[in-house]
């Protein structure tokens, strides 16, 4: 057992030694060494305080007192010679120029069509739809007939369609995806839809051949056009803003009915009329009704018992009508002059 | 479609508000109005003048002088750009007057002669498009009239947007119905100069086969026109329309002709009823026909273009040839000319289905085949007739025999259709009374059958309402369709908003989205932008196996891709064109290949991404090097890691097969030299690597670009990541120098490492690579870090020791290492 006069005479010899090894450190690595060497858990200080228990009871304070005192000390000498040397180079060099540039990552950005894509769907996804897909080459039974368009009818010119064999096209919109999903899945549901359609339209300020659309689907026993409409309306009142109005106006779908066209007030103007919405004061934001009891025949639900409602945007135009976007073709061009603009 | 609102208020005297009123009440109720466009109001300063004399320009072989007058005892002088007659009547601009285009007429000297105003040109009136020559007023008029007054103008012309299930619409009466106070009540149609009675003919009935006064009438196929109505008109002056119906044909867009074409187009704007005459002088055998074309068959048409008919064709024909295109487009040959006095006018319902076929065949769509298509109103035939050879009469003489043809089909009873309150109230969410489900839709035209008192009570005790549907609203067929009309009618906006229970979606997500999240997250983390391109691809562009459209919009855009690569070079090249040169772009989206056995193709969603320039943002305290292997590596490492759950290793030499497997011999066109293959399990799950240099037109001595593609498919999304303990015992590292020779390969070097080494080897890492002067032909240096860990205990210097003496051994005789240092 160590007298406690020599475990007095340790502690002073600790502290000393740790303070000229701190005073002559050249280097914050060599300074690091010191206090791992002398206040490290396995350094020198640690391993008197672990004896003090050892000592008499009487002389415990006394001791513990003074090798507190020296980690005091100890730990002010290293933390005032970490300052000074870290301190040391800027005396050699003058202050930097701070109004230089800095150091910049390189980030990448989403598409901005992608960007209202996804504020659409995680509105409908707070309301309980889920993001679903379908093909884009389809037949002509789901992108037509199953919807309740004939093909040889003037209702099937609303959409010119490019084929690809007989029976065969890239869908013109991603309303098939409503009956691909109803064949397969019993009621209620609650779906969105994005996806690329195709349409034999040239490329000009406001058409695409190939565009995105966000199919909407709900369908249960008593959804009404009463829910429609709410539905319909907080999602403007989410994505455009607390004070857009909301007009239903009549419209024809082949696979809704009663068929709805949708208009938001003009972000531009708030419904006083401007270029934007050529003086209308209103935007027209998508093609919506209560689905057609000829779609649920089709897919086999039974129309008397389940009611739902449809509807379908399109994010290109809508990302125009937000941002100011003359052309359409601006998004597909791939600029990145363009593109960097909405990050 | 356009409509004419004085001629919609004409029919219906009841309606009120300003045509912007009008327009709103249509767009929110029934169709919508594209534009309201004013007709006739800038044409209030032109005068009727009357030609006295015409003279040659001297000075002009393209001008002409006239001597006109507007009533009064002047003689105004006026240089023409255009022939005018004698006697003839045309607008005047004097001088002083500013015309619709905002040119301001004065007296002018053109090539030496005085011009005291103008004569002036349908287009200079905005009237109609024609600039050829002078308009030639209608024959009613008198010198000195203001135009506007005469014709009714000033007036309003609605450009409709009509859906296809509301061809009602496309006539006047049927907006008038709309929009007039009482619906089918508040219309009546003016005699327009008639006289009071109507003489209804004797009609001779025959199903395919029906002869009166002279004239007969043979349907050869009832699928292609089910009924056929003819009355023959004797005696006719054919001559210019009166000014009335000069103008209203001018506010829907359309020109006169003559007063017996002009009164067929009136009343088919009007009753919305095609009709057509002929010159029944010009019908051999006074005979029509109604069949299919033969193969090869020839017509010149009314747009004096030569047609070659195929059996597709529908056409009337008379006992020779065919003589029009039935509900299309009638012939040149028999066409009502000024010397017609004998007229066969035609009312008919052509199947929609066999008009579109005609219409297509010869790529017209004309006014007629525009409602033949939609379907026209069966029961409507007689009364547009009857009403239109009156017209015909009243306006060039003549008398229509009182014995006409009926042939074909009688129209089917009114179909009745069943409307349940209950029903309406599911779906529109609002309780109607039947009371007031009557009050809506009886104006529409649909009325309860005679003596119905309601209906029977269906099995749920319900008492439905039935109702007639008119002859012009074929588009009711079922409860639903009468549904939209309450719905409409009552006011879209009128109904309330209120959330209904919540339920749960029967419908799982679909992974591509959260697996397109994750790419974008992690790609746009690595400075690249997202672009999005439409699926099409040039024939060299697109790669084996690509999906050819039938029907292309060009022979850039011919076929579907088969990579995503191909299109990112595009994107790349276009940026490069523009001065760009840090480029680092991915997509996400669909590419397509045949599919031998079905007829639909193959599609799969894909990401790819490429990039070429410097690999950090320039920057003033440094040279930014060009993207290397080694920084498309580092990238597809971390790709293969953290979302595909793939290892990246070198293709050292394709594999075809299983680039084929994979679907990827499309993107490996575009990668030369250093390429990597993601390996999923046993699967290649993708390709990276330097894009093959001729494949990019870049500016001279650019760096190489590189590239990537993989499945979108492949995306890992759930969490499977296993807890592995921290080990709370201390490291211990120790750096390894050996010298190989240079077909030892890191990745196999590291497999010997591995093998040789303790299980307490926590971590590898190569740190240097050295190729210099002590270093002997054909081998090069490579230095490791090694890091030892145990779990469960500190490790002493004894047994790192014996580790590191193990990897040495292992790296001699299994890697012919010679250790420099350790
Ligand atoms: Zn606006």
């Amino acid at each position: 057992m160590t007298p406690p006069v020599q475990l007095l005479d340790t502690l002073t010899r600790i502290e000393e030694e740790g303070l000229a090894a701190i005073e002559s450190s050249g280097s914050l690595d060599e300074l690091e060494a010191a206090r791992i060497r002398y206040l490290g858990r396995s350094g020198g200080l640690t391993d008197v305080l672990r004896r003090l228990g050892q000592a008499p009871a009487a002389q415990r304070p006394v001791l513990g007192a003074a090798a507190n005192e020296a980690k005091r000390r100890l730990q002010a000498a290293l933390e005032e010679r970490a300052v000074a040397l870290k301190r040391a180079p800027s005396t050699t060099r003058p202050p930097a120029d701070l109004t230089m540039p800095g150091r910049r990552a390189c980030w990448g950005g989403v598409h901005p069509v992608t960007r209202v894509i996804d504020e659409i769907c995680e509105i409908f996804r707070e309301l309980g739809f889920s993001r679903v897909r379908g093909p884009e080459a389809e037949t002509e039974w789901y992108n037509f007939e199953a919807l309740n368009i004939p093909l040889e009818h003037p209702a099937a010119d609303m959409w010119d369609t490019f084929y690809l064999a007989d029976g065969v096209l890239l869908r013109s919109h991603t309303s098939p995806v409503q009956a691909r999903i109803m064949e397969t899945h019993d009621p209620p549901v609650r779906v969105v839809v994005p996806g690329m359609c195709y349409r034999r339209d040239p490329f000009d300020a406001t058409h695409a051949p190939a565009f995105e659309q966000i199919e909407g689907l709900a369908v249960d026993e008593g959804i009404d056009f009463v829910e429609f409409r709410f539905t319909i309306e907080h999602f403007v009142h989410r994505f455009f803003g607390k004070h857009t109005r909301t007009r239903f106006r009549p419209a024809y779908f082949p696979f809704t009915e009663p068929s709805a066209e949708v208009d938001a007030t003009c972000g531009s103007c708030g419904g006083d009329g401007c270029s934007t919405c050529k003086g209308t004061g209103w935007i027209e934001i998508m093609g919506s009704g209560m689905v057609h009891p000829a779609v649920f025949e089709a897919v086999g639900y039974d129309p008397e018992r389940y009611t739902g409602y449809a509807f379908g945007m399109g994010p290109a135009r809508i990302a125009m009508a937000r941002y100011g976007i003359p052309d359409i073709r601006l998004f597909y061009e791939g600029d990145l002059r363009f593109l960097e603009q909405f990050r | 479609m356009r409509i004419s609102v004085n001629w919609v208020r004409e029919l219906a005297p009841g309606i009120e508000g300003s045509a912007e009123e009008l327009a709103d009440h249509l767009s929110m109720s029934a169709v919508a109005v594209d534009e309201v466009v004013p007709v006739g109001e800038s044409i209030a300063d032109i005068i009727v003048a009357r030609v006295e004399e015409t003279r040659p320009h001297p000075n002009a072989d393209r001008l002409g002088l006239a001597t006109i007058t507007t009533g009064g005892p002047e003689r105004i002088g006026i240089v023409a750009g255009a022939p005018v007659r004698a006697g003839g009547l045309y607008p005047y601009a004097p001088p002083g007057t500013t015309l619709p285009g905002g040119l301001e007429i004065g007296a002018r000297k053109i090539r030496g002669e005085v011009s005291q105003g103008m004569l002036c040109s349908e287009r200079e009136l905005e009237l109609g498009w024609d600039h050829s020559g002078i308009l030639e007023l209608p024959p009613d008029l008198r010198p000195g009239e203001r135009l506007v007054e005469r014709l009714g103008f000033p007036d309003h012309c609605f450009v409709l947007d009509l859906t296809p299930n509301r061809v009602d619409l496309a006539g006047h009466l049927g907006v008038a119905r709309e929009l007039a106070p009482g619906g089918t009540s508040g219309v009546a149609l003016p005699s327009l100069g008639m006289g009071t009675e109507p003489r209804s003919p004797v009609w001779q009935d025959g199903e395919s086969d029906a002869a009166a006064s002279g004239a007969r009438v043979v349907i050869e196929d009832l699928g292609r026109c089910s009924r056929f109505l003819g009355i023959v008109i004797r005696g006719v002056t054919v001559g210019p329309s009166p000014a009335w119906l000069a103008a209203r044909l001018w506010a829907i867009g359309g020109r006169p002709i003559n007063n017996v074409v002009d009164a067929t187009n009136y009343v088919m704007h009007e009753l919305n009823q095609p009709l057509h005459a002929y010159d029944l002088a010009m019908l051999a055998g006074s005979e029509i026909r109604v069949r299919a074309a033969e193969q090869g068959e020839r017509l010149r048409t009314l747009d004096r273009e030569n047609r070659t008919l195929a059996p597709d064709v529908t056409v009337i024909a008379d006992r020779d040839r065919a003589v029009g295109l039935a509900g299309v487009m009638g012939g040149e040959d028999t066409e009502v000319s000024l010397e017609t006095t004998d007229v066969f006018l035609e009312c008919a319902v052509f199947d929609p289905l066999h008009t579109r076929r005609t219409a297509r065949h010869t790529g017209l769509a004309t006014d007629a085949s525009y409602r033949f298509e939609r379907g026209v109103d069966a029961t409507g035939l007689e009364a547009a007739v009857t009403r239109c050879a009156r017209l015909i009469t009243a306006l060039g003489g003549g008398e229509a025999e009182g014995s006409a043809i009926r042939a074909g089909h009688l129209p089917g009873e009114r179909p009745v259709v069943a409307l349940r309150p209950t029903r309406v109230q599911r779906v529109l969410g609002r309780w109607f009374e039947r009371a007031e489900l009557a009050r809506i839709l009886v104006p529409l035209g649909f009325e309860p059958p005679e003596g119905d008192v309601g209906g029977e009570a269906d099995g749920d005790g319900e008492r439905p309402l039935r109702l007639m549907v008119p002859g012009w609203r074929g588009d009711v067929t079922h409860e639903i369709d009468l549904i939209e009309e309450v719905a409409r009618r009552h006011g879209y906006n009128a109904f309330g908003d209120e959330a209904r229970a919540f339920r749960v979606s029967s419908v799982a997500d679909d992974p591509a989205w959260s697996q397109a999240d994750r790419v974008r997250r992690l790609m746009v983390g690595r400075g690249f932008q997202e672009v999005r391109s439409a699926s099409f691809a040039s024939e060299a562009r697109a790669g084996p196996d690509a999906v050819t459209l039938r029907n292309p919009i060009s022979s850039a855009e011919s076929r579907l891709r088969t990579d995503l690569v191909s299109g990112l070079l595009d994107r790349l090249e276009y940026n490069l064109a523009r001065g760009r040169r840090d480029v680092r772009l991915f997509e996400i989206g669909t590419v397509f290949r045949l599919r031998a056995a079905e007829g639909v193709p193959f599609e799969e969603l894909r990401v790819a991404f490429v990039m070429a320039g410097r690999r950090e943002l320039e920057h003033w305290s440094i040279e930014a090097a060009d993207i290397d292997v080694w920084d498309l590596k580092g990238l597809v490492e971390d790709l293969g890691s953290e979302l595909l759950g793939a290892t990246v290793e070198p293709l050292g030499s394709r594999n075809e097969e299983e680039l084929a497997s994979a679907r990827l011999e499309a993107a490996a066109r575009w990668f030369d030299g250093e390429v990597f293959q993601f390996r999923k399990e046993t699967r290649v799950a993708g390709l990276a690597g330097r894009i093959v240099a001729e494949a990019v037109d870049g500016p001279a001595g650019m760096a190489p670009s590189w590239a990537a593609e993989f499945r979108l498919a492949d995306v890992v999304t759930g969490a499977t990541s296993r807890y592995v303990p921290i080990s709370p015992y201390p490291q211990v590292n120790r750096d390894l120098a050996a010298i190989f020779p240079l077909e030892r390969t890191v990745a196999e070097i590291e497999g010997v490492i591995r093998d040789g080494a303790p299980p307490f080897l926590e971590a590898v890492r190569l740190f240097d690579l050295y190729e210099g002067d002590e270093i002997p032909a054909a081998s090069r240096s490579l230095a490791w870090r090694f890091r030892f860990r145990a779990p469960d205990r500190t490790l002493t210097d004894e047994e790192v020791d014996a580790g590191m003496k193990a990897i040495m051994t292992a790296l001699e005789e299994k890697a012919d290492a010679r250790i420099r240092s350790s």
